[in-house]
């Protein structure tokens, strides 16, 4: 039952977003805005852009992923959906899993869009490891969507959620914040042992922002 | 729903006690419905219906009070929602889907497979099915009520709780709910409604609850349900 709920609930969404394109269409424009005002502003090339680049990429996606996650559970609120969702007997963990699948595939299709532009605005000397920073990005993406999913569904019913969420969301990001753009710039200096290391720091922060939001949502929910 | 009837009263609630900002609202309701019964909840605006039935479909929780479903603790939420289903006050389906998504998603939710042709076969009946490519948002209120109900028909759960169910719906739709309570009922699903309007329900068999001061009066007997 807990696949054909995360499927359910990750379908439903991916096919809402076809219908609306409210959510990619909004992340995609503010990233290409963010990339465009950090290339005017901070015009970086060569050893630069190898030390200071990372940082501005994680920090653009971070930003943008705030956009879709903030409203996650919008759709859900609207109707009382959520009402129906508790009520069914599917683990809401597994409901929880969904909506993160959704989520974390929304923010990654916007990162496949952004490293283009990142690379190109960014120019670094020398080979770039990209597979390796994609996979990086990827891991840093499941902590954001993992704790952006739980806040938007505790704040989705609060008046001032626009300003709330990104108020408690971003202290708990620090960890996933500097172990994400730290590896990213080692791998871009060739230091992957270094790399290793702050891979594993951000694995570890992902399994404990994993483990926290599903007993956190679940209770949340219940009571 | 239906595979393992029992004797055990399908509803089971007793002391419900539930206060807001100290302000109790219920006030040790107790409640017993059994198998292919239906009883309507009586009540003026305020008088705590909505919070009975949200705390009976496992929404809220009682500061005190036990409550059983099908003779299992309500506490074991998963296993007893299993068995029952809350149509609210709003209709619970996502405007930006067609009726056929918004059931197939729902079924996944409990874990059953979607049958096209129960699909069909439900949406003829609250006459949606030449509606089915429309999106909900398109739907009148009273279109997206009939959906919510279609969504009920499709579960067939144990115990349906209904809040306000005739709301938004013209005489056409009033007819097909009760027509359709009274077939659950056959099948052996006890359904506990709240009303405004006596003769909307007058051809459905039913017992009549009145939630007064925190109590629930039992008006066919006159007694504390």
């Amino acid at each position: 039952m807990w696949l054909s709920v995360i499927w359910a609930l990750f379908r439903k969404d991916a096919l809402l977003e076809l219908r609306r394109r409210e959510t990619l269409l909004a992340m995609g424009a503010f990233g290409v805005l963010s990339m465009l005002l950090y290339n005017f502003a901070l015009p970086l090339d060569g050893d630069r852009a190898r030390d200071l680049a990372p940082g501005l990429l994680w920090v653009s996606v971070t930003f943008t992923a705030m956009l879709g996650l903030g409203k996650a559970f919008a759709v859900e609120k609207q109707n009382d959906v959520m009402d129906a969702l508790v009520m069914s007997p599917a683990p809401k963990a597994a409901i929880f899993l969904g909506k993160l699948a959704s989520n974390f595939v929304f923010i990654a299709v916007i990162e496949l869009f952004l490293i283009p532009l990142f690379a190109a605005f960014f120019p670094v000397q020398g080979n770039a490891p990209w597979g390796a920073m994609i996979g990086t990005l990827f891991l840093g993406s499941l902590g954001l969507a993992t704790i952006g999913t739980l806040f938007s569904s505790i704040t989705v019913a609060m008046r001032a959620r626009e300003v709330i969420f990104p108020l408690v969301l971003l202290p708990l990001m620090v960890p996933v914040i500097i172990a994400t753009s730290q590896a990213l710039a080692a791998f871009l200096n060739g230091e992957t042992t270094a790399a290793g290391a702050w891979l594993r720091m951000l694995g570890v922060a992902d399994l404990i922002f994993m483990v926290a939001s599903l007993w956190v949502f679940e209770f949340l929910v219940e009571d | 729903m239906h595979e393992t009837p029992s004797a055990a009263p399908m509803l089971e609630a007793e002391g419900i006690v539930k206060r807001f900002h100290g302000v109790p609202v219920l006030n040790g309701v107790g409640l017993r419905l059994h198998a292919g019964e239906t009883a309507v909840l009586y009540g003026p605006n305020g008088a705590g219906k909505t919070t009975l039935l949200r705390i009976l479909a496992t929404l809220g929780r009682p500061d005190t009070g036990t409550l059983r479903i099908d003779g299992e603790d309500a506490e074991e939420r998963n296993s007893v929602r299993a068995k029952m289903m809350y149509c609210g006050h709003a209709t619970q389906l996502y405007d930006d889907l067609e009726p056929i998504e918004n059931l197939r998603f729902f079924l996944s939710l409990y874990g059953r497979k979607a049958d096209e042709a129960a699909m069909q076969a439900v949406l003829e009946r609250v006459s949606l099915w030449r509606f089915r490519l429309f999106q909900v948002s398109t739907f009148s209120a009273g279109m997206r009520r009939r959906l919510s109900f279609a969504r009920a028909m499709l579960l067939r759960p144990r115990l349906l709780l209904l809040d306000e169910p005739y709301t938004s719906l013209d005489t056409a739709g009033g007819d097909l709910v009760n027509e359709v309570i009274r077939e659950l009922n056959a099948e052996g699903t006890a359904v506990l409604m709240s009303n405004h309007s006596p003769e909307r329900v007058a051809d459905l068999p039913h017992r009549r609850l009145r939630l007064q001061a925190g109590r629930l009066l039992d008006e066919d007997s006159d007694h504390v349900a």
